[in-house]
């Protein structure tokens, strides 16, 4: 797995055990609580995950399933962990800890709320009844959202996986195509990237060298002028084309080459067109931005 | 084969949820000095004998069928994107995890008429608890769910013998959906 993926997974894995400590303190805590100061009578009622206590209590214990729930979340986060045999059966375990909570914690809280709301009915004229939906039930939400984030972060989907590397072997060959008139200017700029070292080479250089720069010249149909040729995209300022740049005269940017084709949107348009065929004069000095656009992904 | 298999018990897991939630998940008959009965469906109370209530003080239910229609409604959904080729993987993730959620669901209600019944075995008993066709065709309904769910999953391909050197190699290309084109 890559780094990115395994971080998911370690990431996922911790939401995984802070979901599964959320929902043991919403099954340890009190989920509702009602105090009741009717005429001649002042009773309290608690309900928990276990049942209720006080008066009128006869809830019944939603603690199994919830802690099923948690230990399958506390399970599958300590097997997804690791990369091991078990995590695929960790990947598993996290799902059904996740769906098991919400079910059971849905539930649970429709009926929670459904028993505050029959207690209003019950309030006589002057009695007094507050109510409080507490803080075992919210943990009980967080447990969940929680835990499903994790849930989800540790899954493998290879199926997105394909279609990336689909893309991305789309994207390569769609570069290549972009690419391939450049990749010859690219080889006779290189040297003039750094003119210092160029020089002192220059003597010790063969001869093979320079008929290669030659034929790379000729394949590009570069004018015969030893001077290194610097390209140089108009980044910032394309207004100020008509400059010349140290006192040479400005570039004459035609009509874009034909076979470069546009509906890539690479290079932008920004650019402009590039290259020496639409320049007549030797000398020409038209420089290119360091960076290689098609390179840049 | 197997994974219509899976979709028919994905959708018939759904129906049954949905018939489940609207038919009676218990009863309950109170031994007063009047008759009273009722029974508790997954989104209201009925009164089968006894005084009608005037009031809406027997309206406010658990309203449990909202989760399990969802549950329902995400199975069928489950169900239909299982061939999708982008959410197919999707689909197969709520296939596994909305009959667990199913199942958690039953279950509370399930505690709630274990809770209840436990009046049953009163010596004087003042209210009996019967469960009603609604409980148990939604345990049926999670287990057709589940089921279905398990069906749609992929098993991994069985490690493959290793190739006679002489024979022919035949390789074995990806289902369908996988050979689609990407125009």
């Amino acid at each position: 797995m890559n780094p990115a993926g395994m971080n998911r997974r370690l990431i996922g894995a911790v939401a995984l055990a802070l979901g599964a400590v959320a929902t043991i303190g919403g099954v340890l805590l009190p989920l509702y609580r009602e105090t009741r100061t009717f005429p001649g009578q002042n009773s309290s009622l608690v309900v928990t995950a276990f049942g209720s206590t006080g008066a009128g209590a006869s809830s019944p214990g939603f603690g199994v399933p919830l802690v099923l729930a948690a230990l399958l979340l506390l399970v599958a986060a300590a097997l997804v962990f690791r990369e091991t045999p078990s995590t695929p059966l960790g990947r598993m375990t996290a799902i059904a800890g996740a769906a098991v909570l919400l079910g059971v914690a849905w539930s649970v809280y429709l009926f929670v709320t459904n028993q505050a709301a029959v207690a209003v009915v019950s309030v006589p004229p002057g009695g007094q009844l507050v109510q409080t939906l507490d803080v075992g039930l919210v943990l009980l939400g967080v447990g969940w959202v929680v835990g499903t984030l994790g849930a989800v972060l540790v899954q493998d989907l290879p199926e997105a996986d394909t279609a990336q590397a689909e893309l991305r072997e789309r994207a390569e060959r769609v570069r290549e195509r972009v690419r391939a008139p450049e990749e010859s200017r690219e080889t006779v700029r290189t040297p003039a990237r750094d003119p210092e070292p160029e020089r002192e080479r220059e003597p010790a250089r063969s001869a093979s060298g320079r008929r290669r720069r030659h034929a790379l010249r000729e394949r590009d149909e570069e004018p015969e002028n030893d001077e290194a040729v610097i390209y140089k995209l108009p980044d910032v300022s394309v207004d100020d084309v008509d400059t010349p740049p140290l006192g040479f005269p400005p570039a004459e940017f035609g009509p874009s080459e034909p076979e470069e084709p546009e509906s890539y949107g690479f290079p932008p348009e920004e650019f402009g067109p590039q290259g020496p065929e639409d320049e007549p004069e030797p000398t020409t000095r038209v420089t290119l931005d360091p960076v290689d656009p098609p390179r840049r992904s | 084969m197997r994974q219509r298999l899976g979709v028919f018990s994905l959708l018939a897991g759904a129906v049954l949820v949905l018939v489940g939630s609207l038919l009676p998940l218990y009863r309950q008959a109170y031994r007063l000095a009047e008759q009273l009965e009722f029974e508790v469906t997954a989104w209201n109370v009925r009164t089968i004998t006894g005084p009608q209530p005037d009031s809406d003080e027997f309206r406010s239910s658990v309203q449990y069928g909202v989760p399990l229609a969802a549950a329902a409604a995400v199975l069928v959904l489950a169900a239909l994107f299982l061939g999708h080729r982008r959410l197919g993987a999707a689909a197969r993730f709520l296939a596994a995890g909305v009959p667990l959620m199913l199942v958690g669901a039953v279950w509370v209600v399930l505690q709630v008429y274990l809770r209840l019944a436990e009046g049953n075995r009163r010596v004087d008993p003042i209210t009996l608890t019967s469960p009603g066709l609604g409980l148990w065709i939604l345990g049926l309904a999670c287990l057709v769910a589940l089921a279905g769910g398990v069906l749609v999953q992929r098993v991994p391909d069985r490690a493959e013998p290793e190739p006679d050197p002489e024979a022919a190699v035949v390789h074995r290309l990806p289902d369908a959906e996988d050979r689609e084109q990407v125009s």
